[in-house]
């Protein structure tokens, strides 16, 4: 049973229907994991044995009456404790938090649910999502599954923690300014930020509404083309959500990938980039270039100004959000996020609307002059070794804002741009941490980012790695 | 203006809102929103007049294609 553990999302799945395994069985042992990984990792906020286990009889008992729920039946899943259950209080990663039980469930819990999926429990986060390394001072730190002294970024921190230790299937994450792309990243997953409004937000907690985006970390590219594929699309409770249709993501990942063009950024992304990082990040292109994919190098506008302005949006959004608890309870903040809020306090109407404005111009620059000669940019997630706790453990102090910056160098371009980027692991650091290539499309094409990355991941084994010990 | 008015200037900008931004943070806050603003001013400084707003969502549905 175990070895099941082992299997990705879509695998499960298979597995199930075809009634090779219990739904009960899998649930027992995933628990076992999570309790496991939950003592070295302190990945998770909550599990729920007995609502899960009852949920996973009931799923056998259909499945033995020929009813399938779902292409998820029966799976088991533990999300980023941001995703509104009703009649549950999430802890949003803070101490503050909603005090009261949700009045309504978050759109993609219900979506999953109506997929199959069984939910066990809630992973941990940054405080308020506001954060890219993993660090939390009310939960505990998240660790890193490859090496707990590590971090595992941010801020869907337990949802990169606990798939990379094969003690969940898969989770939901939020990426407003790289919380999904991070933790895969730095945890060895795959994970999808997918474009702005593809994916309702409805019952999610709001970071900042211009840039907030939920998307999966799973094993594989195809478990996350399957959860992507039972959350997207327009919903009447997110006026932001697109009414563009949804396409069959899981069908479009066996399409071929020979021809297509992949962009390799001649600046920004590999400026100062550790060599650590560097080597398996263009090796993955070899693997693009064996498939028949063409290798184009890109001169990109200059990104830095993007940066500044997506960080602007991010600060002031957030800080309108906190405003009354800010007033009222700043002292049950972090430190680090208090100092953050504050910034955002600051900002002004002016700079914040004409952050917005460049964002338009931003988009159709980077259309015009990127995307018109590539299918997919290909780049680094992050540009340094990965660190560990406590050398990233900079609270509020001085070194704080220039420490943060350069974690979301590389993955705050696709946040200000609104569009998808997909993380897939493509080799390790000399320190044993994993490393990973991200893969950034036009608006709306998860499709075709989703078929490069399963063509990737049939070529290689990098994803099917496991962590000492699991 | 010297730094020590533009950092009083910000705490009374955000006490205005009822946020107390502790002392020792407010120079970091003001280097920081410094940067941001000279960044950002070279890149919207070109920015024109919209006769028409500009549609942030609508260029990303018309990038879909």
């Amino acid at each position: 049973m175990s070895e099941l553990l082992h299997a990705g999302a879509a695998e499960l799945a298979r597995l199930l229907r075809a009634k090779k395994a219990s739904a009960r069985e899998v649930m027992q042992a995933t628990l076992a994991a999570a309790e496991r990984a939950h003592a070295r990792l302190n990945c998770f906020v909550r599990i729920d044995a007995e609502e899960a286990l009852a949920a996973a009889e009931a799923a056998d008992r259909s499945l033995a009456r020929g009813a399938v729920a779902g292409p998820l039946h029966g799976v088991p899943m533990a999300h980023k404790d941001m995703f509104y259950r009703e009649g549950v209080a999430s802890s949003l990663g803070s101490r503050i938090g909603p005090a009261r039980p949700a009045p309504a469930t978050a759109t993609v819990l219900k979506r999953l649910d109506a997929a199959g999926a069984i939910q066990f429990g809630v992973l941990h986060m940054t405080e308020f999502a506001y954060g890219p390394t993993g660090h939390n001072y009310h939960l505990g730190h998240c660790r890193n599954a490859w090496n707990p002294s590590y971090i595992t970024g941010g801020s869907s921190s337990g949802s990169g923690a606990s798939v990379a230790a094969r003690a969940n299937f898969a989770a939901l994450g939020s990426d407003t300014g790289g919380s999904i792309r991070l933790p895969a990243h730095f945890c060895g997953v795959t994970g999808l930020k997918p474009t702005w409004g593809r994916v309702s937000r409805a019952g999610a907690m709001p970071l900042a509404y211009s840039m907030d985006t939920v998307g999966p970390l799973a094993r594989t590219v195809e478990d996350c083309a399957l959860l992507l594929q039972a959350i997207a699309g327009n919903d009447p409770l997110d006026a932001t959500s697109s009414p563009l249709p949804v396409p069959d993501y899981v069908a479009d990942l066996e399409r071929p990938v020979e021809g297509l063009r992949i962009g390799v950024p001649r600046r920004y992304f590999y400026d100062g980039v550790d060599p650590a990082i560097e080597r398996p990040v263009r090796e993955s292109l070899d693997v693009f270039a064996a498939l028949g994919c063409r290798i184009v190098e890109v001169d990109l506008p200059d990104l830095e100004p993007w940066n500044h302005a997506g960080t602007a949006i991010i600060a002031a959004e957030a800080a309108a959000l906190h405003a009354r608890w800010l007033r009222e309870r700043p002292q049950d903040y972090s430190e680090q996020l208090r100092a953050r809020l504050e910034l955002g306090a600051c900002i002004g109407a002016v700079q914040y609307i004409n952050a917005l404005r460049l964002r338009d111009r931003a988009l159709k620059q980077w259309l015009a002059h990127v995307m018109s000669k590539v299918d997919a940019l290909h780049a680094p997630v992050v540009s340094f070794a990965t660190p560990t706790i406590a050398e990233t453990d900079v609270r509020g102090g001085a070194r704080m804002t220039e420490v943060l910056a350069s974690v979301t160098r590389l993955v705050r371009p696709a946040n200000f741009l609104g569009v998808p980027a997909l993380a897939v692991p493509c080799g390790f650091q000399p320190n044993g941490l994993p490393c990973a290539f991200q893969l950034i499309g036009r608006p709306f094409a998860e499709a075709l980012l989703l078929r490069l990355g399963h063509a990737y991941q049939r070529e290689t084994d990098w994803h099917r790695r496991r962590p000492p010990g699991v | 203006m010297s730094m020590d008015e533009k950092t009083e200037a910000l705490r009374t900008y955000a006490a205005l809102a009822g946020v107390a931004i502790p002392q020792a943070r407010i120079g970091a806050i003001a280097e920081t929103l410094a940067r941001q603003l000279a960044a950002e001013r070279a890149a919207t400084g070109t920015l024109e007049f919209e006769v028409e707003p500009s549609s942030f969502v609508a260029t990303l549905a018309r990038g879909a294609s």
